[in-house]
Parts: structure tokens; C-alpha cells; sequence
């Protein structure tokens, strides 16, 4: 390897060294049938931070390809306490259909000025069922 | 009166009867999944310098412990976002993938994982930038962020 590779190595190792982040969390319920009489309907999760430190996460919603659905989340971006955790309720609206299949997920969210290679995910599978008399 | 005798006679004879029945107890358990990002990995580049990867010499894998009852899927997301420095400006094709040897051994892969084995298990990842052609990394900063999942 010539001078300028080394370098080329080099720069891009340490401005890939980020602070080691311990970035964790989790989410229940995983799996959810939910019944609805309107043209919407709920989940409730409970994402957590099962760990000491405290982290910036995210609930998305997305549908089975990883679109993004527009839902509403109340309270989409926050943060964990350690080892705390949060009730968010998400409308999920049917958009004409009898049933919507949407994946809720927690994400991990870097901190400012801090650059981060991985990001968990956390995806709940939930299944809406649009009752119709 | 003559019968008083025999009903005290019974009372004393009688034996205790014990009553007997069972308590039963159910629980359920959901499937749970927490990812705990260990640590970031770092990208090298080959002699060539049109393979930009944690597995590379100089680089090293991301690592993540996964703590799930079982019942979930992992898997890395297939587009990773990556941000090049300017002198890059030809394309580059992005492959994220992961391993992990141990109770639960998987061979490098891009596609999602059933985990059936409950437990924290420990997951290697790794990102993998090519070239084509004659094009070549250029000097700077690449960050690249790889998105996993436990669904």
C-alpha cells in the first residue's frame, strides 16, 4: 500500500471512530390485532430504555415495505430516560381499506454532534380490522 | 336416649376429610426484542481503492447484543445511508451485512434472520463500499449509518 493509500486508510478510519454509544431500547407490544368501528384505528406501545443512559428515540410507522404511513403519533421524537419508558399512542387511519397491516417502530436517534454507524430499529407488527355492519 | 352413645361413637370415630383440589397458573410470554448498539465499526480501504469495508485490513465491524424470548426476525436494512466526501463523485454500490458465531451462528448474510433461540446473542455488522470500473474512493470522510432490525 503506497503513501496515499495509507493516508486515504487512515483518514477514513479515525473520522470513522465514533464515541462506542449505548444506544438500546426496546418496544412492546410486538405482535397486535386491533378492531376498529371507525375509519382509524389505535396501538399503543410502550418503547423503553432498559439501560442507565439516557437516549433520543423515535416512533416511525411504516406499512410492510417500509414506506412510511402517514399516522399519527403523539409525541414522535423524545427522550428516554434510563431505564425508563413511555406510552405513545399511534392512529393508524385505514385509508379505504378492510384491514392495514403497519409496522411501529423505535429507532435510535444520535445525539448532536455525535455521528452514529448503527442505528437499531425496533418493529412491531400490527394489524388493523376495520369492523363494518 | 339409647341412641346418643352411638352418634357420640361416630363423631369420635369419623376421620377427617381432606379437601384436595388444584390451583393452576397460565402465563404468556410476548416476544420482546432489545438491540444494544456495542459498538460503531470503521471502514478501510483495499490496495485497489475500490473496496471501502469493515472487513478490510484497518477496519473493524460494528457490534450489536440483541436480547429477544425468540419469535422475532433481525436484519439489516438494505440501503444504508452514506454520506462521501466531496472529492467522491462516482457511484458506489453500499451492501450491508452481518454474522455472529456462538449459540447462535450465522454465516455472513444480507437477509433477515428467524431467531428462535432466546437469549442475548452478539451480531457482528459489517458495510461494504465497491467501485466499478476505474473509479476509485477519494480522499475524506465517509459516515455511514446501517439501520438494524429486530421486528
Amino acid at each position: 500500500m503506497n503513501m496515499l493509500n495509507w493516508t486515504l486508510a487512515a483518514i477514513i478510519s479515525v473520522a470513522s471512530i465514533y464515541p462506542t454509544s449505548a444506544n438500546a431500547q426496546s418496544m412492546s407490544p410486538m405482535r397486535q390485532v386491533v378492531n376498529s368501528f371507525t375509519d382509524t384505528f389505535a396501538v399503543r406501545v410502550y418503547p423503553a430504555n432498559p439501560y442507565s443512559k439516557p437516549i433520543n428515540v423515535s416512533v416511525r410507522v411504516y406499512d410492510q415495505n417500509f414506506r412510511p404511513v402517514a399516522a399519527s403519533v403523539a409525541g414522535r421524537n423524545f427522550t428516554l430516560p434510563g431505564n425508563g419508558s413511555r406510552q405513545i399512542l399511534v392512529l393508524v387511519p385505514f385509508d379505504g381499506q378492510r384491514e392495514r397491516k403497519v409496522r411501529i417502530c423505535t429507532e435510535s436517534v444520535p445525539f448532536p454532534n455525535q455521528q452514529t454507524q448503527i442505528k437499531a430499529q425496533i418493529c412491531g407488527k400490527f394489524l388493523g380490522r376495520r369492523i363494518v355492519y | 336416649m339409647s341412641r346418643l352413645p352411638i352418634l357420640l361413637a361416630l363423631f369420635v370415630s369419623s376421620p377427617a376429610i381432606a379437601a384436595q383440589d388444584t390451583v393452576t397458573f397460565n402465563a404468556t410470554i410476548n416476544a420482546t426484542c432489545t438491540i444494544l448498539v456495542e459498538s460503531n465499526g470503521t471502514m478501510s480501504v483495499d490496495t485497489n481503492m475500490q473496496n471501502l469495508s469493515s472487513k478490510n485490513v484497518g477496519g473493524t465491524p460494528g457490534r450489536v447484543t440483541i436480547t429477544t424470548t425468540g419469535g422475532v426476525n433481525f436484519s439489516v436494512d438494505g440501503s444504508p445511508i452514506v454520506t462521501p466526501p466531496g472529492t467522491d463523485t462516482t457511484a458506489t454500490t453500499w451492501t450491508p451485512t452481518y454474522e455472529s458465531s456462538g449459540l447462535l451462528a450465522l454465516a455472513e448474510r444480507t437477509n433477515a434472520t428467524a431467531i428462535t433461540i432466546p437469549g442475548s446473542h452478539t451480531l457482528d455488522v459489517h458495510l461494504t463500499g465497491v467501485k466499478s470500473g476505474s473509479d476509485t474512493f477519494g480522499a475524506g470522510v465517509y459516515a455511514g449509518t446501517v439501520i438494524v432490525r429486530c421486528e
